[in-house]
């Protein structure tokens, strides 16, 4: 799963413990995944099981490496890549990239609906766009790449930015198909007529 | 403080033999300093909103308030001197005045109040901050459309308007201009005050803004945090029952 490889990949950049690979994670990829934390403690067992990652003991070395991943207190497990991650790891960036399927509930109420749920769909193409906005929202002033390519950048920032444009084309895909559907729609809406009736 | 307010805002055309609804029951606020970008496509109305707002169309309902003054009760004068000192526009379809290259046309709002050497050295210092200072001594013939709607921008500016709207002021630019552009409109929103209303095609363009929202169709359509009321009414979307929403 494409979890467990960010994971490999983040220890690969530095060793880090469970809540700060959550904080590289949501910094680096950006909030459009809605990853859980547990998400990324799952990984590190299943990595680590794999023998791709392992514990470092904690603050000197000589108190054994503790189990206890709470942020409260308990001392911290500090993972790194093993060897073998490593490679594992510059396999997976080789490998070409699978597609998600699209798989939205919009998408599903439109197959199964009738003419008669026209006004509904209608009022959830609205919905929809309110909802892109919101997405949209919390894209405001993040830096924009003029600023990025004038200071001479890293490449961890420009590549964080186009995740996070990725994102920002899907949404205004999404609106733009939203306003396109709405429009036939009511069309249709507007002449009943024009929309033969199953025989 | 609410500078600019759009309250149920109608506006009808025709077109051919049918009657089409441009704006329908516009509802808006905008207060100084406030970067307001509305992301329409063409025909979604953004154009007949931004002239309502500005006092240049008057509204076929609805009321538009700018800093206390009903604009549909102002006298024509007050309006149209409005528009000269505190409502700067930018529009896609703008010219520079005859004869004049683009630094005097930029300065001319300024001859008034300055000396001339003093005017230039303003506008210079606007076009500049809107990336055309090379275009200072062209004529409007020789500009590219990119640079036609900077040199808009830079004549809106140099008033120091309270309010400006901008219809696509980022239209024909690339990227590294684009930026630049709304970093100055963010910059004039944040440093001076200024509150703006600009329209923008796509979402790359809106992102420098402090509020978005989108029309289409005449209706405007804001995150669920600002919406009033309902988002649409339309008759007959839901099951009468009211056993509607289940199932979200």
């Amino acid at each position: 799963m494409s979890v467990k490889y960010a994971v490999l990949g983040l220890l690969a950049q530095r060793r880090g413990y469970g809540y700060d690979l959550v904080q590289r994670f949501e910094e680096q990829v950006g909030p459009a995944w809605q990853l859980n934390a547990g998400a990324i403690y799952v990984a590190l067992d299943k990595l680590e099981q794999e023998g791709l990652v392992r514990p470092l003991a904690d603050r000197g070395g000589d108190a054994p490496p503790s189990r206890r991943r709470t942020v409260r207190g308990a001392p911290r497990v500090i993972y790194e890549a093993t060897p073998e991650g490593l490679e594992r790891f510059e396999d997976w960036m080789a490998t070409g990239s699978s597609m998600s399927p699209l798989r939205e509930q919009l998408h599903l109420k439109l197959a199964l609906s009738q003419p008669r749920n026209l006004p509904r769909l209608i009022e959830l193409t609205y919905e929809q766009e309110q909802a892109c906005l919101e997405r949209l929202e919390q894209h405001l002033g993040g830096a924009p790449f003029e600023e990025l390519l004038s200071s001479t950048p890293q490449w961890s920032a420009v590549a964080s930015v186009m995740v996070r444009d990725a994102e920002i084309a899907h949404l205004q895909a999404t609106v733009e198909w939203l306003r396109r559907i709405r429009e036939a729609m009511r069309w249709l809406h507007e002449r009943p007529e024009a929309l033969r009736s199953r025989t | 403080m609410t500078l600019l307010s759009l309250d149920g805002v109608t506006k009808r055309y025709a077109r051919g033999f049918r009657e089409v609804e441009a704006l329908a029951g516009i509802e808006l606020d905008v207060e100084a300093g406030d970067f307001v970008a509305i992301w329409g496509g063409s025909r979604s109305g953004k154009t007949t909103l931004l002239r309502i707002a500005a006092g240049i169309e008057p509204p076929d309902g609805g009321r538009v308030v700018f800093d206390g003054h009903d604009l549909g009760t102002l006298a024509r004068k007050a309006r149209a001197r409005l528009l000269l000192t505190d409502i700067g526009c930018v529009w896609q379809t703008g010219r520079i005045t005859r004869g004049l290259s683009v630094l005097d046309h930029v300065a001319l709002p300024r001859f008034k109040e300055r000396s001339h050497a003093q005017a230039r050295r303003e506008a210079h210092d606007v076009l500049e901050r809107v990336g055309v200072a090379q275009c200072a001594h062209a004529r409007w013939h020789e500009l590219s459309d990119g640079e036609r709607t900077r040199v808009a921008l830079a004549h809106a500016l140099i008033r120091r308007p309270r309010l400006l709207l901008a219809d696509e002021p980022t239209a024909n630019l690339n990227m590294i201009e684009r930026e630049q552009v709304l970093g100055v409109l963010r910059s004039v929103a944040e440093e001076a005050g200024v509150a703006i209303v600009m329209t923008a095609p796509d979402a790359p363009n809106l992102l420098q803004s402090h509020r978005l929202m989108a029309l289409d169709a005449g209706r405007l359509i804001k995150p669920r945090s600002e919406q009033r009321g309902t988002l649409i009414d339309f008759p007959g979307s839901r099951p009468a029952s009211g056993q509607a929403s289940r199932g979200r």
